[in-house]
């Protein structure tokens, strides 16, 4: 499996855990005009290290990051980056987290 | 950044997961909590802070976000691990000033462990300005 392969499935399975978003550098909808793999952004991978860079939309941030890398870790399984470190940076967090979340 | 780390258990080697939390996201967690605690009036920025927040709300904005404030609150992780979030508020008139501020040293380090898991080392609190009783 190529490199955008896997980040797109690693995308795609942090898009689908409620609380949790890729951070990419812009909105979504901001973005769907622009050519670009925004959502690469999100994600870096190395021989040594899986590193996916999130968003929080709700809290606590503890069982989102285990519920990840519950999610995240088979996505690997088979590839290259299978014995990689898997790192997860919230980055930022969205104020509606405080209400209860989005 | 702030890291924990997620490791096998039952002595089972997994490859390692961590978790890194950027400061700002404690700081809002800690401003929160802050703002929350009675006696506080609001948070002080200040002019470096009032920058800070002011570029912070307009990237959150182009993320897509709410904005959640930390205004007036920096958490800081040391070289060797200490984990310190300093607050700079203004209190009531009416609550005594360090009583307040030991409440908010004890909302901040319940808050950021039960929203964040992370352990808060050191809470520094000063106290800008004590807002009169208003009639």
């Amino acid at each position: 499996m190529s490199a955008d392969e896997v980040t797109e499935k690693l995308v795609g399975a942090i898009r689908a855990i409620p609380g949790l978003r890729p951070a990419t550098p812009v909105a979504e909808e901001a973005t769907t005009w622009l050519p670009w793999d925004w959502d690469g952004f999100a994600v870096d991978l190395t021989a040594e290290l899986v590193e996916i860079r999130l968003i929080v939309t709700r809290l606590p941030l503890p069982p989102l990051l285990t519920r990840a890398t519950e999610v995240v870790r088979p996505l690997l399984t088979g590839t290259e980056w299978e014995k990689a470190t898997l790192r997860l940076v919230v980055t930022d967090i969205d104020g509606a987290a405080f209400d209860g979340g989005h | 950044m702030t890291v924990s780390d997620l490791t096998g258990v039952s002595g089972v080697p997994e490859p390692r997961a961590e978790f890194v939390i950027a400061d700002p996201v404690i700081a809002s967690v800690a401003a929160r909590a802050a703002v929350e605690t009675p006696g506080v009036v609001r948070l002080e920025p200040g002019l470096r802070g009032l920058v800070t927040a002011w570029t912070r709300a307009a990237r959150q904005r182009w993320k897509g976000l709410d904005p959640a404030p930390a205004d007036g609150v920096r958490a800081r992780r040391a070289d060797d691990g200490t984990l310190t979030v300093s607050l700079d508020l203004v209190t009531s008139a009416v609550d005594q000033a360090a009583a307040v501020a030991q409440a908010v040293q004890r909302a901040v380090v319940q808050a950021v462990a039960e929203q964040t898991g992370l352990t808060v080392d050191e809470v520094s609190v000063s106290i800008l300005d004590i807002e009169p009783e208003q009639w």
